[in-house]
């Protein structure tokens, strides 16, 4: 006769283990997802931004105006200005001007919503 | 006995080639009626909003950048542009093409975001085309996408002179560039 408890009791380390695999990946994203990534990269397609930077998985986005758009999960600052969060991503996004005055990347005139999508589409890019 | 065996096995290829050819013809026909399909019943989504997957995209870039190479072999490019080529190219370029292309710190047009394929900006594609390249582009313009061909209404120095400010300006900084406006047009100080 198998016991219920008893299997649950054998299973209940597996989501530590689990736990433990995920924290071992270095590579894994660690901020929380501030948007859409699915409609960020519309935009991000949309806004040209690729005739700029070179996006990795992106068709006809090659340009080398800017820095190539790359490890952002694992960056340690935005355009070396601002420590990378979610909030200084999307600020960056949004005013690169107010930022970085006089940087080629102009102001697009996006809207918080469209920026936080972006930022979160530029999260999932390695 | 062996030309028995020779025959039948003759006579079995010319059935594999006759059921491969009708399997082929049939492939033809399918994918013919799916395409007819296609277009007489709008199956194809041509709104601007959704933007090309990413097998189109690269096909249609990639013919556009093919087919330029191809046809601008016998354009003789000049060897070099004067300052007042460039100079004469900035103030057609604001006028024509800033609205779609941008500049350095310059954003375009806000409606241009919806054109599909979006417009880029052209600040580094002297170095992906060649001078002779830049001018077919903008003599000839991009089939089925938002850039007109200019040689119509421009003359072949005028031509010339926007590919003398395209081939300049990779080395304009933003801050040249928001003086060269400012001079152009004192409104245009701020975006
Ligand atoms: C006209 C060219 C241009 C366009 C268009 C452009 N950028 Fe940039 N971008 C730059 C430049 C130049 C920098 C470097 C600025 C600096 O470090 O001061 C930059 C920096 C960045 C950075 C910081 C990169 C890093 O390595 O830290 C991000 C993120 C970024 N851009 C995202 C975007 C997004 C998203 C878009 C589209 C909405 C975009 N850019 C459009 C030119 C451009
Ligand atoms: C109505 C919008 C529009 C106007 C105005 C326009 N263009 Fe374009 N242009 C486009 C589009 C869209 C493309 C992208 C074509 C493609 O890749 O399929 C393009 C492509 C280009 C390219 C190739 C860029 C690259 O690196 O792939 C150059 C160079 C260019 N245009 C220059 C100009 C110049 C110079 C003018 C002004 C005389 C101008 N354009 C006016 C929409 C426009």
């Amino acid at each position: 006769m198998l016991d219920g408890t008893a299997v649950i009791r054998s299973l209940s380390p597996l989501p530590l283990l689990l736990a433990l695999a995920a924290c071992a990946q270095p590579d894994r994203p660690h901020w929380p997802v501030v948007g859409d990534a699915a409609s960020g990269r519309v935009w991000t397609e949309r806004m040209g931004c690729g005739s700029c930077h070179i996006i990795p998985g992106m068709e006809n986005a090659t340009g080398l105006v800017g820095p190539p758009l790359i490890h952002f999960s694992r960056r340690t600052m935005v355009a070396g200005y601002l420590p990378n969060t979610p909030p200084n991503l999307v600020r960056w996004i949004k005013e690169p001007q107010a930022v970085a005055p006089g940087n080629a990347m102009p102001n697009a005139g996006l809207s918080e919503g469209q920026a936080r999508d972006i930022a979160a589409y530029l999260y999932t890019l390695d | 006995m062996l030309a028995a065996a020779r025959a039948y096995v003759a006579a079995r290829w010319r059935g594999l080639a006759g059921a491969f050819a009708a399997g082929v013809a049939a492939v033809g026909v399918v994918g013919g009626v799916l395409g007819l399909a296609t277009v007489a019943f709008g199956l194809y989504d041509t709104t601007a909003t959704n933007p090309h997957g990413r097998v189109a995209a690269w096909a249609l870039h990639h013919t556009f950048i093919n087919s330029v190479r191809r046809r601008s072999g016998d354009v003789a490019g000049p060897p070099g542009f004067t300052a007042a080529q460039v100079a004469a190219g900035f103030d057609q370029y604001a006028a024509d093409c800033a609205m779609c292309h941008g500049g350095p710190g310059v954003d375009r047009a806000r409606w241009v975001r919806q054109l599909e394929p979006s417009p880029p900006f052209v600040i580094d594609s002297a170095r992906q085309f060649t001078p002779a390249q830049l001018f077919v582009i903008l003599r000839d313009g991009v089939k089925m996408s938002a850039m007109p061909a200019w040689g119509e209404t421009r003359t072949t120095a005028e031509l010339w002179n926007y590919v003398a400010f395209l081939e300049a300006l990779p080395r304009i900084s933003p801050a040249e560039y928001a003086a060269m406006r400012h001079a152009r047009d004192p409104a245009e100080r701020e975006h």
